[in-house]
C-alpha cells in the first residue's frame, strides 16, 4: 500500500514537472521559459532558420507575377530584383519577415495593448494604456481608409509575401523569442501593419502637454505661466525660413470662445512623459555649395535604438526604378532612401495633434456625456487584456465624438477624451507615400508622392540630381489660432473641436532656397508671420549648429557630411555657460572648486565619451534646474505639470537675475539668479569630486554610456554600457537608448553615391553574425558604401545566400 | 547488458522520434522502455537519465557549431550568466531527468500491475 502511495506522488511529481516543462503551468507570477520545449535540442533554442543567410533557394510561390532574384550581400543587405513594383513588395515582406518576424510580430502586439498574453503580468498596464489611447481602434480606421482606396492591392502584395514565409515555418524554425516565449507566430495582416505604423505614430505625435498647461496655468496665473512658458524664442531659425510673405489667403480660422479651456486642477493621472531623446537631423546642400556642384542629402533619425534595430535596409531593382535605403519592418516601402533621381528623408515635426477635451456625463453609469446641449450615447469597447500565466483584465472604453475617454477620475467629473489625429479615418492611400517615394525622378513627383500623407506630420526633405532641393512640413495639420489645444477644453460644445484643415498648399514648404541649404532638426516650423498657430515640441539647439555650419561651409564632399553628422557639440552647454558667466565670477566661486570652474570655463561644449567636462555641466545643469523651479517641483508630486523650457531659464538668469522663481523657498533670505548658481556650482562639484573619489567613471562614455536593447530588455540579447560621444542637444544626438538610428549621406552626382550605417545589424537571430554586426562601426563613425549601381551578378559573385521566387504555374 | 541495451534503445528511439514529434518524446520512449525491460529500482531512472542526457547533449552540441555566435553561451548569459558549457549541461539535464522520471515509473508501473496479477 505503502508504495502504491509512494508511486502516485512520484506520478504525479512527473506529471507536474512534464506541465511546466512544457509551459502548462507556473509556479511565478511572471512565468517562466516552458525550459523543456525550449531547450529541446530538436526544436527549441537550438534550432533556427538559418537558411537565408547560408544558402541558396528556388522556391515556388502563387501570387506573383514573374521572378524575382533577392541576393544578400557580406552585410546581409538584401538586393531584390524584380520585374514590377507587386512583386518586389510581395518580396520585400517576404524577406523582412525572414529577418525579422519576432521584431514584426512584437511591434504589432505592443501596438494593439497584447503584450501581456506573451510576456505575462508584468505588462499589464502598458497594455491597459494602449487600449485606453485606442491604438487598435486607429489602426483599423487606418485600413478602413486604405481599402477604400484604388491601389490598396499593393499593400497586400507585402501582407502576401510576408505570409509566403511564416507560412513556410516549422515550429522548429520559430524565431528563439518565440520558443522563450513560448508563442506561434501568426499570419501578417494589413492590420498588423497599420499597428506597427500607428505604434510609429505613437512614439512620434502621440504626446500633448494639455493637462500639464491646465494645471500650471490654475495654479500659477496667467501672468507667471506666460513668463515662464513662453512658447516663442526671440532667435529662432524655422525649418522654413521666410523668403517672401506667408499666403494671404490662409483660411480665416475660427476663433474659440474664451470659455473653450478648462479652468481647474486635474490632480491624478495616467499619462506618461514619454519620448525623451527622439527627434531627428535632415539637411540637403544645393550645388553651389558641393564640391562636385552637385547636391548632396542627409538624414539621420534619432529614435530609440533597439536590437533588432527600428530599420532594415534593402535595395530594390525593377525595370521602373532602382532605390535603395531602409524600411520600417512590417511596412512596405522605402521610408530614408534614395534612388538614381532623387535622395528623401524625415524629420519629426513636432505640431501638437492630440488634444483633450473634458467630458460631462449625463448619467452616474457614464454612458451618456453632453454634447450641444444634448445627451449622447458613448459607444462601449470592451477591451480584454489576456495575461499569460494569469487572468484577462477587462477594460470597458468608452468613446465620445472626441475620441476614447483616456482619463477617468474615481468621480467621473474629470473625465478627459482624447481628440487624436491619428485616429482618424484616412481619406488618401497614406501609406503609398513610401512606395511612391522609391518611384519619383523629380520635384514635382516627390510632391505627389508626399500630399496624401497625413500623420505623423514630417519634414519631408529632398535632394535632386538635377539640382533641386526641397523642404515640406508635411502631413494634416487643423488649423488653429491660439490658444486652441493647448489647454484641456470643455467637450460639451462640438465648436470646441478642430474646425478646418490647413490647405496643404500652405504647409510651410520651400524649394531651393537662396541660402543654398534645406535644414530640419524639429525645430519650429516657420516663423512668426505664419498665420496659423503652431503648438508642441520643438527642438531648440541641434537646429542652431545645423545651420551654423550649413551657412559657413562649401565646396562641401560627403566626408565633411559625415563628419558633421558626428558633431558633440552643445549650443545648450554653451549657452549656459555664458549665462552662468555674465553672473558669476570666478573668485566668487568657492576655492576648492576653482580648479573645476575653470576647467569648464574652458570646455568647447563638446559631449566626448573620454571627456569629464560633460558631466560637470550635467551635474551643474540638473542642480541649477532643481534649485530654480524648487517651488514647480514641489507643485509636481501633487499633479502633472511640466518644468519650463531650458531656453528660458538661461534668459531668465541674463536678462532677469532677480526674478523672483530664483528664490528658494527653503530660506529665509531672498536669493538671485547669482546665489542659486553659486549654490548649484557647488553642490554639483561638491557632488563630482565625491563620486569620482569613490571610483566611478567620470567620462561621458563612463558616466552616462549607451544601452541598445533587444525589443524585450533581455540583457543577453543586447548590447550594454557603450561610451559615445553626444547628447540631445548635439548633431550626434545620443542619449540612454536614444540616438542617431539611421546616418545617412547621398550625394546626387550623375552616378549616385550613398553612404550609410545604423547601430544593429540585419538579421534578428541574436546567435547571427549579422544581428549587431554594425553597432562597432556606428560607434567609430564609419559608414558603408551603399551598393545601388551593382548589378546582380557582381553581387551574386560575392554572395552565397540568394533566394530565387519563381511564380507557381 | 540488459542495461546497456535499455539505453542504446532509448537513446536511439529518442533521437530518430524527436525528430518529428515534441519533445516530451524522450518521456514516453524511456517508459514504455523500462516497462518493456522489466526495470528494477532506479535503474530505469539511471538508464534513462543517461540515454536521453547524451541524446540532448550531444545534439545541443553540434547544433551549437551552426550558429555564428555559439547559442550555447547566448543561453548561458539568458539563464543567468553562465558559461556555454553550463547550457549544455543544463541541456542534457532537463531532458535527462525528465526521461529518468518517466523510466523510473515505466518499471516500476510493470512491477505494481504484476503484482497485481
Amino acid at each position: 500500500m505503502l508504495q502504491r502511495i509512494f508511486y502516485g506522488i512520484v506520478l504525479l511529481i512527473t506529471i507536474v514537472l512534464y506541465l511546466f516543462l512544457n509551459g502548462n503551468i507556473h509556479f511565478t507570477k511572471d512565468p517562466l521559459p516552458p525550459m523543456g520545449k525550449f531547450l529541446n535540442p530538436f526544436g527549441g533554442a537550438w534550432t533556427s532558420d538559418t537558411r537565408s543567410e547560408k544558402t541558396s533557394q528556388v522556391l515556388n510561390m502563387s501570387g506573383l507575377k514573374d521572378k524575382v532574384e533577392i541576393i544578400y550581400d557580406e552585410r546581409h543587405v538584401p538586393h531584390i530584383y524584380a520585374q514590377n513594383m507587386e512583386d518586389a513588395l510581395f518580396a520585400q515582406g517576404y524577406i523582412e519577415a525572414q529577418n525579422r518576424l519576432f521584431q514584426m510580430e512584437f511591434l504589432a502586439k505592443a501596438a494593439a495593448g497584447e503584450l501581456s498574453s506573451i510576456i505575462g503580468p508584468k505588462t499589464i498596464e502598458i497594455d491597459l494604456e494602449k487600449r485606453r489611447r485606442g491604438m487598435r481602434f486607429a489602426a483599423e480606421n487606418a485600413v478602413k481608409g486604405w481599402e477604400k482606396t484604388e491601389d490598396y492591392n499593393k499593400a497586400y502584395r507585402y501582407v502576401d509575401g510576408a505570409n509566403a514565409y511564416i507560412q513556410s515555418l516549422q515550429p522548429k524554425d520559430y524565431p528563439i523569442e518565440f520558443k522563450l516565449f513560448d508563442f506561434k507566430p501568426e499570419n501578417w495582416t494589413a492590420l498588423k501593419s497599420a499597428l506597427v505604423f500607428k505604434q510609429m505614430s505613437l512614439t512620434l505625435a502621440g504626446r500633448n502637454d494639455d493637462l500639464e498647461n491646465t494645471n500650471l496655468l490654475y495654479h500659477l496665473g496667467s501672468v507667471d505661466f506666460a513668463m515662464l512658458y513662453p512658447e516663442k524664442q526671440n532667435v529662432e531659425n524655422p525649418v522654413i525660413p521666410t523668403e517672401k510673405p506667408y499666403a494671404t489667403d490662409a483660411l480665416n480660422v475660427y476663433r474659440q470662445d474664451s470659455g473653450a479651456a478648462y479652468i481647474a486642477p486635474i490632480l491624478k493621472s495616467h499619462f506618461e512623459n514619454r519620448n525623451k531623446g527622439i527627434g531627428s537631423n535632415s539637411w540637403g546642400v544645393s550645388g553651389k555649395k558641393t564640391a562636385t556642384g552637385k547636391p548632396i542629402f542627409c538624414n539621420d533619425p534619432h529614435l530609440n535604438l533597439g536590437l533588432p534595430s527600428i530599420w532594415f535596409e534593402l535595395h530594390i531593382h525593377t525595370p521602373e526604378f532602382n532605390a535603395y535605403g531602409v524600411s520600417f519592418p512590417g511596412f512596405p516601402g522605402i521610408m530614408i532612401g534614395f534612388n538614381e533621381h532623387i535622395a528623401w528623408g524625415e524629420t519629426n515635426v513636432g505640431q501638437d495633434v492630440e488634444d483633450l477635451f473634458h467630458i460631462q456625463w449625463a448619467d452616474q453609469a457614464r454612458s451618456k456625456y453632453i454634447l450641444d446641449g444634448k445627451e449622447k450615447p458613448a459607444m462601449f469597447r470592451v477591451e480584454e487584456v489576456k495575461v499569460k500565466g494569469g487572468k484577462s483584465v477587462i477594460d470597458t472604453i468608452k468613446y465620445t465624438d472626441w475620441g476614447p475617454v483616456y482619463h477617468t477620475s474615481d468621480d467621473g467629473k474629470n473625465d478627459l477624451a482624447m481628440r487624436w489625429l491619428c485616429h482618424d479615418i484616412p481619406n488618401t492611400d497614406e501609406y503609398n507615400t513610401f512606395i511612391d517615394a522609391m518611384k519619383c525622378k523629380s520635384y514635382d513627383d516627390y510632391l505627389k508622392a508626399t500630399s496624401n500623407y497625413n500623420t505623423p506630420a514630417q519634414n519631408f526633405g529632398f535632394a535632386c540630381n538635377n539640382g533641386d532641393i526641397a523642404l515640406r512640413v508635411n502631413g494634416k495639420f487643423s488649423a488653429k489660432s491660439e490658444p486652441d489645444g493647448k489647454f484641456v477644453e470643455y467637450g460639451n460644445k462640438s465648436s470646441n473641436n478642430w474646425q478646418a484643415w490647413i490647405p496643404r498648399d500652405q504647409n510651410p514648404q520651400i524649394l531651393n532656397p537662396e541660402r543654398g541649404f534645406i535644414s530640419s532638426a524639429n525645430q519650429v516650423s516657420a516663423d512668426k508671420t505664419y498665420p496659423y498657430y503652431f503648438t508642441g515640441k520643438f527642438e531648440r539647439y541641434r537646429n542652431r549648429s545645423v545651420n551654423d555650419k550649413l551657412e559657413k561651409m562649401s565646396g562641401i564632399t560627403p566626408d565633411d557630411m559625415k563628419r558633421m553628422q558626428q558633431d558633440a557639440f552643445s549650443y545648450k552647454a554653451s549657452d549656459f555657460i555664458q549665462a552662468i558667466k555674465s553672473v558669476v565670477t570666478s573668485d566668487q566661486v568657492n576655492k576648492n572648486h576653482k580648479a573645476l570652474y575653470e576647467a569648464l570655463l574652458n570646455w568647447d561644449y563638446h559631449y566626448k565619451a573620454a571627456s569629464e567636462m560633460p558631466v560637470v555641466f550635467d551635474l551643474l545643469h540638473k542642480k541649477l534646474a532643481a534649485n530654480t523651479w524648487d517651488e514647480l517641483l514641489t507643485l509636481k508630486e501633487k499633479m502633472d505639470i511640466r518644468m519650463p523650457e531650458d531656453w528660458r531659464l538661461i534668459e531668465l538668469i541674463q536678462k532677469d537675475p532677480t526674478n523672483k522663481y530664483f528664490d528658494l523657498k527653503k530660506t529665509s533670505q531672498i536669493e538671485q539668479a547669482k546665489d542659486i548658481i553659486l549654490l548649484s556650482l557647488n553642490e554639483a562639484m561638491d557632488d563630482f569630486t565625491k563620486q569620482k573619489q569613490e571610483g566611478k567613471s567620470m567620462t561621458w562614455g563612463g558616466y552616462k554610456p549607451l544601452h541598445i536593447y533587444h525589443m524585450t530588455r533581455i540583457p543577453a540579447f543586447s548590447r550594454m554600457d557603450i561610451p559615445a560621444d553626444g547628447c540631445p542637444d548635439a548633431i550626434n544626438a545620443t542619449g540612454f537608448s536614444f540616438g542617431p538610428s539611421w546616418r545617412m549621406v547621398i550625394s546626387l552626382e550623375e552616378k549616385v553615391k550613398g553612404y550609410a550605417v545604423y547601430p544593429g545589424g540585419q538579421s534578428g537571430n541574436p546567435a547571427s553574425q549579422y544581428y549587431n554586426n554594425m553597432i562597432d562601426t556606428w560607434i567609430k563613425g564609419e559608414y558603408y558604401d551603399l551598393n545601388i549601381h551593382a548589378k546582380a551578378d557582381e553581387i551574386r559573385s560575392k554572395s552565397n545566400a540568394t533566394i530565387i521566387l519563381n511564380p507557381q504555374s | 547488458m540488459k542495461s546497456l541495451s535499455l539505453i542504446v534503445t532509448i537513446a536511439v528511439l529518442t533521437f530518430v522520434l524527436s525528430h518529428f514529434l515534441p519533445w516530451w518524446i524522450c518521456g514516453i520512449v524511456s517508459f514504455v522502455a523500462c516497462y518493456l525491460w522489466k526495470t528494477e529500482g532506479f535503474i530505469g531512472f539511471t538508464a534513462s537519465l543517461l540515454a536521453v542526457f547524451v541524446v540532448w547533449y550531444g545534439k545541443a552540441f553540434f547544433a551549437d557549431q551552426n550558429f555564428d555566435t555559439p547559442m550555447s553561451s547566448l543561453l548561458g548569459a539568458l539563464l543567468g550568466n553562465v558559461s556555454g558549457g553550463a547550457s549544455l549541461f543544463l541541456t542534457g539535464l532537463i531532458g535527462g531527468i525528465a526521461a529518468g522520471l518517466a523510466g523510473w515509473l515505466g518499471g516500476w508501473t510493470r512491477k505494481l500491475s504484476t503484482q497485481k496479477q
